[in-house]
């Protein structure tokens, strides 16, 4: 009892802090008056150095002055286009009248301009990178939009290699890599919607669909889910994966983030939402079932029956890399009969001077192969191939030799350890990796059976798994046979005639049937 | 939804800290068993000698190369009963004695001819021993059976499995041996092995080897006689289990004499029950392919007539072959090893019901048996 | 609970499942040797009229199930010692179901493991699954089905490479003549396994497309059947008459049998594998009845607590309700499947159509 009061005690302290988590908005008009509304926004800006700001004449009569955050403005062209025809401008067109908004764009060469009233528009647009012009006089702001600042270049993917295939992969911002999916679908059904996440960082998300294929019901969920997050920052679109899936206590990925922008095209055509998050190349994209979860973008770019081939060896490594450890342990240590005598005896062999007990070596060795995996991932590149030789030889050979393992195990991990590296989505690596510890201490308890038992438990679990209302194991459970065109055979696409009928029941037919028929 | 999930990994977790390990046994735990022999000692015990693997000694890896050393050792002991004597065996194991990679069951000539019956019963009840283990009968002791060293292999009993699937002779798993026993008009038999020198007609003391030398004849569950490997060859006829196998025949003097060897590529034996006013007659229809791989004799054999009369000299070969194994089953054992007996069962089950199932053995003695063959040469080889 | 649906896919698999289940493992027809496939056969076309009876009672009262109906043809006070039996007889079998599956493990791979822990950790299981309602249960049974029927496969085409496969092993056909057969068959055949799929009648409810009723019941029952028919030929071709009469699990004991190459072998652990499947299959079938059936009957709204509540029954009971294997399967065969279950999967059902047909004539 005293436990839970104590709990309760302590979730609601946690709660007053939290429902203040939006910053209050400055609710303030501009004045009108150049002076006080500078003031006003200096002191809000004060500490940050970066703040920088420039006086000038329009014509040389109005006094007006330029608000901007330095490294985030390309200060070249806003010279060209803006203080200078301020500047330079013989003032015909504003003589004897007040001056406007209107007539101040009218003199810029800028492209990107635009107008607001409320200091809170203010700040936004500047911690955005935008340049403000206040004009004395004038009751609003000018916004000029000439952000600049250092960014990635459009690279070759580094999570989703393929060989056949577009090279091109999204970069951390977020206006690039929604125009690579524009140029991709120059249809106007393709909609692109914005919204702010984060009270502080303000990150900008995107929604993006085709509106005549996507069902608009899950639009709305994603859009319900979105908004619902409150945060004070997003770093990654890591983040909102956690505040959207539907089981958040699940090993498996629910939604699938890719950095190609022709994965994401071909997921919008089945229906799928795609989810953009600005400073992250890693674009989400909604519902998703595990069986795309294996599948490589370059499954539909190779040829189909290759493809299929290759995604058949992908399954059984799917479970090589989750069962061979736990079906070694099941075999070395409860059934003994179901080995050939010959390979019976020389894994007796090997096994003779071991000290440890099957489960303790293969947990053993399994840990040690994840801790080689993980230190070569987190070490400066250069240095990374140093923990690959250094535990090559470790593993492979010392500890052979020294009889602390025993060989065929070293055989099973690495095995393992190739069938992991084999799946295209890194997400579902890690699920595959943790449940193959989980499968060890099954067999270890209860050898085949265990196995079995623990097979039957992780698919339960994935049945009963669903993302954005979707289920995970469609369309083999619940069977839409249709769909087993694109499953592990990859039917040539001139065969795959409709959408996915989870997510594209609306606008089922995707190619004429006519295809082919010459 | 969460006191389910609560009370499900409470469950869990229980089950993952109380399952220690019933049934773990660690694969350098086990004394793995690659032959049984069962021999009858003389204060009618269960004589069980086991042949035991010793893993290091095996494996690729092991340190020595192990063609000096020997890779199996032998242990034996006696019970009133086989899970008795098992037991004692185990008492003088360090390992426990693990049988599921046995596949070879000897049985010793004494043992064999008081009662078979528990052998059986223990490769079928027990859960380790697999039903498809070889079963082979030796005159005399089993024990010095699995005590034999190996040739090829690094294991003796591994030499008995591949001589046991070896097309030469018959192949009786437990299985078989099982079915012979338990069904009706249908008796047991089951390969004889034997140690033979491995080389003859040299002066110096040849050292032995294994071999499969005709068959062990059952009366129910009794050892009741032999048959020679010649003999061995009719019963195979008869099972139409002959795939391979070489007739020779000789050439009448008058012709030249000399020897004619044929290799017999297909054979299709049918045997059919016939009741005729309630008379029984038991029909044998042998078909025969063969090709020649060897003529020593006189005979040109390019031409369709001496190829006729060769295959006539043939015919009655074959049909005194298996007239002799039929008689000696017959008359001397009067052990119905060839399921004449379940094979009128098949075709008339009211008639056997009704007058031979319960005195079988005797109309088994009387029953008539006609033996017809045809034999084909499809070959005469490379030469004319 | 309601609102949750199966498709017809679905409860063709489960019901298909469910008769192969242990049927097809522990051998059936023993008793009639060589003939066992006819006595199948025969359970089954039975078999098919039983569904016949339940498809139309159903049809008679859509969207209810078994329990629903029950106090609508029987009247409230007659129905509910009646639906009391339903729900122990669903219990009961699988509990059987489940010591079957424990009696196997045990015997044969895990001989030390107490037999709770097989079971408990089995029932576990099937708690987890059933939570998550029928659809989690059809989903489950759509992934796993074909994998059952793929090793069923494998391991026929493995049979077929043993030495010795004799299809004569068969003859003779009916041997002992049509009559001491059929007196043999008469009850049992039909109540194991093909009767007992009455437990249909709880999923009816459930199913999306209601107007498949019939033929995902009927479907299923002969895809059974002839699987069983089929499978004990493989086994009588395999292993003999006499052996498949004597033996505990003819199934594994004819895979025993395979040895292709000298390393093609040992393929026991497909049996294990069919066999945990086809118990998940019908213990769940069974257990789910008797959760649906519990809840109606005491009008719960939901049936997790159910679950666990019969969970921790049918474990036990699984474990105490023989105190051998022997015992289990004696009082089985020799006391619940020919008496117990005759009442309530062919006299029960039929019984229950005539009353309902008389009220229909009445009320029109």
């Amino acid at each position: 009892m005293g436990r839970l009061r104590w709990k309760k005690n302590f979730t609601s302290k946690i709660q007053s802090y939290h429902d203040n988590l939006q910053v209050p908005l400055e609710k303030d008009q501009l004045s009108g008056n150049l002076e006080e509304d500078f003031i006003h926004i200096q002191q809000l800006f004060e500490g940050a150095e970066d703040f920088a700001h420039r006086k000038l004449n329009i014509c040389s009569t109005y006094s007006a002055i330029i608000v901007y955050l330095n490294g985030l403005v390309n200060v070249e062209r806003m010279e060209f286009h803006v203080i200078n025809p301020l500047i330079s401008n013989n003032g015909e067109l504003l003589k004897g009248t007040e001056p406007t908004m209107d007539h101040i764009k009218s003199i810029m060469s800028s492209a990107q301009v635009s107008h607001g009233r409320t200091i809170q528009e203010v700040i936004d647009q500047i911690l955005s990178g935008g340049t403000i012009l206040l004009v004395h006089g004038v009751k609003e702001a000018l916004f000029i939009s000439e952000q600049s600042w250092e960014q990635r270049s459009v690279e070759e993917p580094l999570s989703e290699a393929v060989v056949l295939g577009p090279r091109e992969g999204f970069t951390e911002n977020i206006r690039t890599n929604a125009s690579m999916i524009r140029r991709r679908l120059k249809t106007t059904k393709l909609k692109i919607e914005f919204m702010k996440i984060g009270t502080h960082s303000q990150t900008e998300v995107v929604i993006t669909y085709l509106e005549d294929i996507a069902q608009p019901s899950i639009v709305k969920e994603v859009r319900s889910r979105l908004s619902g997050i409150e945060i004070d920052s997003i770093e990654d679109s890591g983040y909102i994966v956690e505040f959207i899936e539907d089981e958040p206590f699940s090993v498996f990925p629910q939604v699938l983030q890719t950095e190609r922008p022709d994965r994401v095209v071909g997921n919008l055509l089945e229906g799928k939402i795609g989810i953009l998050v600005d400073n992250s190349p890693f674009v989400l994209i909604v519902p998703v079932s595990f069986f795309e979860m294996m599948n490589s973008p370059e499954d539909y770019y190779g040829r189909f029956i290759i493809t299929s081939f290759i995604r058949f060896i992908r399954y059984l490594f799917l479970f090589i890399a989750l069962l061979f450890p736990s079906i070694y342990i099941a075999v070395t240590t409860f059934h003994q009969e179901l080995l050939p005598t010959n390979l019976l005896f020389s894994v007796a062999s090997s096994r003779e001077k071991v000290p440890f007990p099957a489960v303790v070596e293969a947990l053993l060795m399994e840990i040690t192969f994840e801790a080689l995996r993980e230190a070569g991932l987190r070490l400066p590149k250069p240095i990374g191939s140093t923990v690959s030789i250094v535990g090559a030889l470790v593993i492979g050979q010392a500890a052979v030799e020294a009889g602390i393992v025993s060989a065929p195990l070293v055989i099973v991990v690495a095995t393992t350890g190739i069938a992991s590296f084999m799946f295209p989505n890194y997400a579902l690596t890690g699920a595959i990796r943790l449940l193959r510890f989980f499968m060890i201490f099954f067999a270890a308890m209860l050898g085949f059976y265990g196995i079995l038992l623990g097979v039957l438990f992780i698919l339960v679990h994935l049945v009963q798994l669903r993302s954005f209302g979707v289920p995970y194991m469609a369309p083999v459970a619940p069977t839409k046979f249709n769909n087993f065109k694109d499953l592990i055979i990859r039917a040539p696409w001139w065969k795959m005639e409709l959408r996915p009928q989870q997510t594209g029941k609306r606008n089922v037919k995707r190619l004429a049937s006519r295809n082919r028929k010459y | 939804m969460i006191k389910v999930t609560r009370m499900f990994s409470i469950g869990m977790m229980t089950l993952i800290l109380l399952t220690g390990c019933w049934n773990r046994i660690e694969i350098n735990d086990i004394a793995i068993v690659t032959a049984m022999g069962f021999d009858l000692t003389e204060s009618d015990e269960i004589h069980l000698s086991l042949q035991v693997a010793i893993p290091s000694k095996l494996g690729s890896s092991g340190p020595t190369g192990g063609s000096s050393e020997k890779s199996t050792f032998v242990i034996s002991e006696t019970g009133s009963t086989i899970a008795e004597a098992f037991r004692n065996i185990q008492g003088k194991l360090a390992r426990t004695i693990f049988f599921s990679q046995s596949r070879i069951v000897i049985i010793g000539e004494e043992l064999a001819k008081k009662s078979v019956s528990h052998v059986i019963d223990f490769q079928t009840r027990y859960a380790e021993p697999r039903i498809n283990s070889f079963i082979m009968v030796t005159k005399g002791e089993a024990f010095n059976l699995i005590k034999s060293i190996p040739k090829f292999e690094s294991i003796s009993a591994e030499e008995m499995k591949e001589m046991a699937k070896l097309d030469v002779s018959l192949k009786i798993y437990i299985r078989d041996f099982l079915n012979m026993l338990l069904t009706d008009g249908i008796e047991p038999f089951a390969p004889k092995i034997i140690l033979k020198p491995l080389e003859v007609n040299t002066k110096n003391k040849s050292e032995n080897t294994l071999a499969v030398d005709g068959i062990a004849v059952f009366k129910k569950d009794k050892l009741i006689g032999w048959m020679s490997a010649e003999e061995t060859r009719g019963l195979l006829w008869l099972r139409n289990e002959m795939e391979k196998g070489v007739i020779t025949t000789k050439v009448p003097d008058d012709k030249g004499g000399g020897y004619i060897s044929m290799e017999i590529d297909r054979a299709e034996v049918k045997v059919v029950p016939i009741i005729k006013n309630q008379d029984l007659k038991i029909d044998v229809n042998i078909i025969t392919e063969l090709s020649v791989i060897e003529n020593d004799s006189q005979l040109e054999l390019f031409d369709t007539k001496v190829i006729e009369d060769i295959q006539k000299e043939i015919n009655n070969q074959i049909k005194n072959r298996v007239q002799m194994v039929v008689d000696k089953g017959q008359k001397e054992y009067n052990s119905d090893i060839f399921g004449f007996g379940n094979l009128v069962y098949q075709k008339y089950p009211k008639e056997w019901n009704a007058n031979y199932k319960n005195n079988w053995d005797q109309k088994f003695q009387e029953l008539e048996v006609s033996i017809q063959s045809k034999a084909l040469i499809r070959r005469i080889g490379l030469t004319k | 609970m309601n609102t949750e649906k199966i498709s017809g896919l679905q409860l063709f698999y489960i019901m298909s499942g469910y008769i192969l289940g242990t049927a097809i493992i522990l051998g059936l027809g023993q008793e009639m040797k060589q003939d066992a496939w006819l006595l199948i056969a025969f359970g089954m076309s039975a078999g098919l009229i039983l569904m016949a009876v339940y498809t139309k009672l159903a049809s008679y009262y859509p969207g209810d199930t078994l329990v629903q109906m029950l106090p609508k043809i029987m009247g409230k006070y007659l129905s509910y010692p009646i639906i009391i039996l339903y729900i122990l007889h669903f219990t009961y079998s699988a509990s059987r179901a489940c010591r079957e599956l424990g009696a196997l493990i045990i015997t044969t791979i895990l001989n030390e493991t107490p037999i709770i822990i097989v079971i408990g950790s089995f029932i576990l299981l099937m708690i987890y699954c059933l939570r998550g309602g029928v659809e989690s249960f059809g989903r489950v049974v759509e992934i796993v089905f074909p994998i059952y029927i793929f090793s069923l496969l494998f391991i026929w085409i493995l049979l077929l490479t043993v030495d010795h496969v004799n299809v004569k092993n068969l003859t003779p056909i009916l041997g002992e003549g049509v009559k001491p057969s059929l007196i043999k068959a008469f009850p049992n055949a039909i109540n194991f396994p093909f009767g007992e799929s009455i437990v249909i009648m709880m999923f009816f409810p459930f199913l999306s497309n209601k107007q498949h009723v019939r033929k995902v019941g009927m479907c299923s029952l002969i895809l059974g059947g002839i699987l069983l028919i089929i499978n004990s030929i493989m086994m009588i071709s395999v292993v003999g008459a006499e052996i498949y009469s004597l033996d505990a699990f003819t199934l594994l004991t004819a895979t025993q049998m395979v040895s292709v190459a000298d390393f093609l072998e040992r393929f026991d652990a497909l049996v294990i594998l069919m066999m945990v499947l086809g118990v998940f299959f019908k213990a769940g079938a069974f257990f789910f009845g008797a959760a649906v059936a519990t809840s109606q009957l005491f009008r719960l709204k939901q049936n997790r607590s159910v679950l666990l509540g019969l969970g921790t029954i049918i474990a036990p009971l699984s474990v105490v309700s023989a105190s051998s294997y022997v015992e289990h399967l004696e009082f089985g065969f020799e006391y619940y499947v020919p008496y117990f279950l005759s009442f309530l999967q062919i006299v029960m059902p039929i019984m229950l159509l005539c009353v309902a047909l008389i009220r229909k004539i009445i009320s029109r």
